[in-house]
């Protein structure tokens, strides 16, 4: 490990707030786009990485320099972003015997990264969770059945329906926006 | 030709090295927050600070009481010995120069011991002198007489004849050492003094009628201490004992003196009694003094009363000062007088319960003398609506004096108002409120005046939609800890008391909130930027009280509290003031 970032990290143990400023530059894009993947808005997605990252400085301390620290913080954004998800009550009306889609296909095109991030965003919650940690994220479904308190069964499921919607998002996008298609 | 590419590899790729920059308004808020937190916990070393002051306070108030009737009065004899000498020269020096210059020398000379240095009359000195060598008195004792007669002779001489011959024409029927005789004697050598002091024009009636009034009690004084000398009876008052200490050696002295001339020689006994009556004279003369200095004293019975009470700490200190000055017969007397007084007063002040503890609860009528907002000079014109607040909080009270109270404490106080007629829309870009530091809802929130017509342009936000403006208010929620320090004067005084009150109060502030409502939503925006941490008041007010037991009283103070520099710099010309009506329950001990 960065010797300098140990001694950051060290800092922000101490709630110095020049570290936790410095810490907060070094990674507040990452976790933001993490938070952007994960949220349906912009503005969302600010106040998760707020919180984030006020939990990050709260939890620091227990950090024991074991394994990256990026991926530490970056668990830390997800679960707090899952924890918001689960503490919202909502009505579970998705159709959970949707045959499984294993790969879903589109023709490559020059989708921008504002178009896709939209598309994601747009996905019901609990679609736009699966599938970021799942495709994005490489968790398995197990891990996300155990994350999301759901079966793996509608793990599987809610990923499928995710992909088709995303697939046919982009390509009704590619069509009406005639964005035109690179080789 | 289209490449078919997987969904999930797509998103993978093109988010594998995706990283945006988030709003600078995001650290903002963590910032704030986090420096928030650090406050939080500030604030308890706040309160610690001030719970260490008021201990402080308290020990301080403690101490100077138990310091003041325990280990003050052997100080006070120290400072009283010189008040007495220094007041009695004064009023010797208003009356009778001469005196003061020969009481003053004779004093130094009996503590060196010096038999001869006063030859004011040789005839008085050389008889009493003889006198006492037939009867082998002690040195001491010699010294003592000597310095007696040396002053009474000098007052003697100071003196009219008139005053002197009728002390003379007493001091025959004295000489059968009647008792009864002798208070009559003093009461004549009284009267001579009152009319002594009529000739001088000194004294004022009031001052006349005190020396009366001691005089009785020196009546008492002398009456003991020539059956004292006469007869050896010891087992007196104990309240008189302390006279008797001071005053035995010489007046048995003087009566064995008169006892023993008496019977050797007529001539010697005229002149001794003389004396006698010449040194009841002096003592009297004393009194009067003293009474000039004890205008305030209060009746003799009270003090001879105390005397019983402070007798332990006042004869190890009598004793102390009868081995330097109590030699001078004039100047113990005044002493003791004077400590008997200190210590009278102690007793009375003893009996006001300084000590109050007091709990409150008032409305406070907030409002501002101006129109101004502190908020956004936008909305300086809109109407605002004060809410009424309650304010806890408890006090203590030390009563100075009878009248005058200082008092202090410490109280929540929180001042909310609204700012009516605003609009708030949803804007990624919103202008902030002037003085507002937004949170991130607050930041994304544009709030505007209704009355302003300058819209900024509507823009519309990320998801496509022109925002809805809806109406709404601004709360402000300020609120602090208010620690007051009060003088109270008191106006009426019986079971029903009014009192004014005037001071100050610091506020230190501990809440900072500004919401938005509108139709059930209270959204927290932010808070203010420009409130002090501290600030002060100006407290006047008026207060009624009521003691329905022994201890405790009711009470009502509408008081009316001036906010100073509430706002660091801009307050947008907002004067904030509170009128509370502080009702509460106080504890007297």
């Amino acid at each position: 490990m960065n010797l300098s970032l140990e001694q950051l990290i060290n800092d922000c143990k101490k709630n110095d707030i020049k570290a936790q400023e410095q810490l907060y530059k070094l990674y507040s894009s990452k976790l933001f786009s993490v938070c952007l993947k994960y949220s349906s808005d912009y503005h969302e997605a600010q106040d998760n990485l707020q919180e984030s990252f006020l939990l990050i400085f709260e939890k620091i301390f227990q950090y024991q320099f074991k394994g990256s620290f990026e991926g530490w913080i970056k668990r830390i954004t997800i679960n707090y972003v899952l924890q918001q998800h689960r503490s919202k009550v909502f009505l579970n009306v998705v159709d959970e015997n949707l045959v499984e889609i294993e790969d879903v296909e589109i023709e490559e095109s020059d989708v921008s990264m504002e178009f896709l991030l939209r598309t994601i965003q747009e996905l019901p919650e609990r679609y736009r969770l699966v599938f970021n940690l799942f495709a994005i994220d490489g968790y398995s479904h197990t891990e996300i059945a155990e994350m999301l308190k759901i079966t793996i069964g509608t793990s599987k499921s809610n990923l499928s329906r995710a992909r088709v919607i995303l697939k046919e998002k982009i390509e009704t996008s590619n069509g009406t926006n005639k964005i035109p298609f690179v080789k | 030709m289209k490449d078919k590419i997987n969904v999930d590899k797509l998103f993978q790729e093109k988010f594998q090295n995706f990283e945006v920059e988030p709003s600078e308004i995001v650290w903002d808020n963590i910032e704030a927050i986090l420096q928030k937190k650090k406050k939080r916990r500030v604030i308890p070393f706040w309160w610690k600070l001030s719970g260490v002051a008021a201990v402080f306070l308290i020990g301080l108030g403690l101490f100077n009481q138990i310091n003041s009737s325990n280990i003050g009065i052997p100080n006070k004899n120290n400072v009283v010995v010189n008040d007495t000498v220094k007041s009695n020269s004064e009023i010797k020096n208003g009356n009778q120069n001469k005196e003061e210059v020969l009481v003053n020398s004779e004093g130094k000379e009996v503590e060196k011991s010096n038999l001869n240095s006063i030859p004011n009359n040789e005839i008085a000195n050389e008889e009493n002198n003889s006198s006492i060598k037939n009867k082998d008195a002690s040195k001491l004792n010699v010294n003592q007489n000597n310095a007696i007669v040396g002053k009474e002779n000098s007052i003697l001489n100071n003196r009219k004849n008139t005053s002197v011959n009728s002390n003379k024409n007493n001091a025959i029927v004295k000489s059968d050492f009647n008792k009864k005789e002798l208070e009559n004697n003093n009461a004549v050598s009284n009267k001579n003094n009152a009319i002594v002091e009529i000739k001088k024009k000194s004294s004022k009636n009031s001052i006349l009628n005190n020396n009366q009034n001691t005089n009785s009690s020196v009546q008492d004084k002398l009456f003991d201490k020539n059956k004292n000398g006469v007869t050896d009876v010891n087992s007196n008052e104990k309240s008189k004992r302390i006279l008797e200490e001071k005053s035995n050696p010489k007046y048995s002295n003087k009566n064995t003196i008169d006892k023993k001339t008496n019977s050797s020689n007529e001539l010697i006994v005229q002149n001794s009694t003389k004396q006698t009556i010449q040194n009841d004279n002096t003592i009297v003369n004393s009194n009067r003094q003293n009474t000039q200095e004890e205008k305030n004293n209060s009746s003799n019975n009270e003090v001879v009363a105390v005397t019983k009470n402070e007798k332990e700490i006042l004869k190890s200190d009598d004793l102390k000062i009868k081995d330097t000055t109590s030699v001078a017969s004039v100047v113990p007397n005044a002493l003791e007088e004077l400590l008997i007084e200190k210590e009278a007063k102690k007793i009375v002040e003893q009996k006001i319960n300084r000590w109050q503890i007091t709990s409150s609860v008032a409305p406070i009528y907030f409002s501002s003398l101006s129109n101004g907002s502190p908020l956004d000079s936008s909305f300086a014109k809109n109407s605002k609506d004060f809410k009424t607040n309650f304010s806890y909080g408890a006090g203590v009270t030390y009563a100075l004096n009878k009248r005058i109270k200082v008092r202090t404490g410490i109280n929540t106080i929180t001042f909310d108002y609204r700012t009516n007629d605003v609009v708030f829309y949803q804007n990624t870009n919103a202008k902030q409120i002037q003085h507002v530091d937004s949170n991130l809802e607050g930041s994304l929130i544009q709030v505007e005046s209704k009355n302003s017509k300058t819209e900024t342009g509507l823009e519309i936000n990320p998801n496509g939609f022109v925002p809805n403006k809806f109406d709404s208010s601004i709360m402000q929620k300020f609120g602090y800890i208010e620690i007051p320090i009060e003088l109270s004067y008191k106006v009426l005084d019986n079971k029903f008391g009014i009192e004014f009150i005037g001071g100050m109060s610091s506020m230190i502030l501990n809440k900072n909130e500004i919401y938005l409502e509108s139709d059930g939503l209270n959204l927290n925006i932010g808070e203010a930027d420009n409130l002090n941490k501290m600030h002060f008041s100006s407290n006047i007010g008026i207060g009624f009280n009521y003691s329905f037991m022994k201890h405790f009283s009711a009470k009502v103070e509408p008081t009316f509290k001036y906010q100073f520099n509430t706002f660091t710099n801009d307050s947008g010309n907002f004067k904030p003031y509170a009128i509370g009506i502080y009702s509460g329950i106080s504890y007297t001990f």
